[in-house]
């Protein structure tokens, strides 16, 4: 399994892995902010969370493949 | 984008942040906010896109090029902007390691900045066949948008220097420790995107225009393809980063390496042919006009 990652990881060219690290970073941010949201709320909201989740997840992942769009476009690959 | 002229580039720019802006304090302040909130942003936008190329002189500490110590850059300004027809941009030197040259500006008002590494590096008519290329792009237009997306895209990355910074002053560690590094590193992931998004959207790459007007305009064509060679060869060899990826499009040659994991955001700026084609190219010109 880690093989199969390692491989995929490699095949990947730079700037693939620049967006593959920029998703996880966003991602890493709605951690913060369910954190936060559950110090506010003062409780654990399963459905506000999950609703904030699907509706960040589904931005993000929609601007990444944007992105992704657009440097396939135009970017200048080393 | 590529059909999109420039004026209606930097429109779009500035409206794309403010329309929603505008939209949200209309739906929640009324029509007064709304239009109050529209006016303060065109007049923000105005302010920022007509202070760019100073506060890019500052960014980069220049200080004005003696007529003294530098005699022929002046006349030579002078001389290939006249043959362009275009506004002589003035001389500005920066330090700085790195043998880089580009240039800013809007409205008629242009700044060459030219690094001292540069100076030091570049013979007399290798620096003048850079000048020549860099007054060749602001006869292609590109000058104004480049500037003030230079300095929206460089502040937006310079975030995660902030966050950075933030992490040694409250105690992660020193710079090249784990822990202040990966949060640079978690910080760039997030700022590097809309960065380079701004660069590429924005920006008008015209380096292979130029680099052939500028090749056509020197007696020697092999000069510039010689400055630019000896150029990309040293930053390759003994430069070692230090510079601001949403800056990376105004300078005549890529800065931006890929090394470590950690500077595996640059990939996303490179918006330059790889200076081997360009240099080829420059070759090949040089062999159908002997």
């Amino acid at each position: 399994m880690f093989a199969l990652i390692t491989d995929i990881y490699n095949a990947l060219q730079h700037w693939q892995k620049a967006l593959l690290f920029s998703f996880v970073s966003y991602a890493m941010l709605l951690f913060g902010i369910i954190v936060a949201i559950t110090f506010i709320l003062k409780d654990f909201n399963f459905l506000v969370v999950t609703g904030l989740t699907f509706i960040y997840m589904s931005t993000l992942f929609v601007g990444i493949l944007v992105a992704r769009k657009m440097f396939k476009k135009r970017l200048i690959e080393e | 984008m590529g059909g999109i002229n420039i004026y209606k580039r930097i429109y779009l720019l500035f409206a794309t942040p403010l329309i929603p802006v505008v939209l949200a304090a209309y739906y929640l302040g009324g029509p007064a906010a709304g239009a109050l909130l529209a006016v303060v942003g065109v007049i923000l936008g105005v302010a920022v896109y007509r202070m760019s190329p100073k506060v890019l002189l500052r960014w980069y500490g220049a200080r004005k090029m003696s007529r003294e110590t530098y005699t022929f850059i002046y006349p030579y300004l002078a001389k290939i902007s006249s043959d362009l027809d275009v506004p002589m941009p003035q001389p500005y030197v920066f330090d700085s390691a790195a043998p880089i040259t580009f240039t800013v500006g809007n409205n008629n008002r242009y700044y060459l900045l030219v690094s001292t590494a540069s100076l030091d590096m570049l013979d007399k008519d290798e620096l003048k066949s850079i000048i020549t290329l860099e007054v060749t792009k602001v006869s292609k237009g590109s000058v104004g948008a480049n500037t003030v997306v230079a300095l929206l895209a460089g502040s937006i990355a310079s975030l995660s220097t902030v966050a950075l910074w933030m992490a040694m002053l409250t105690g992660f560690g020193q710079e090249d420790d784990p822990a202040p590094r990966t949060i640079s590193f978690l910080a760039m992931g997030m700022v590097s995107l809309p960065s380079a998004l701004l660069v590429h959207i924005f920006t008008i790459d015209s380096t292979v225009e130029a680099d052939r007007m500028a090749a056509g305009m020197m007696a020697e064509p092999c000069l510039l393809a010689e400055a630019l060679e000896r150029t990309g060869t040293y930053i390759k060899l003994h430069v070692t980063g230090g510079f601001n990826p949403g800056h990376a499009h105004l300078f005549s040659v890529n800065p931006l390496k890929t090394n470590t994991i950690f500077d595996v955001y640059s990939s996303m700026f490179l918006t330059k042919p790889d200076i081997r084609q360009r240099v080829m190219y420059l070759e090949n010109i040089k062999k159908v006009n002997p």
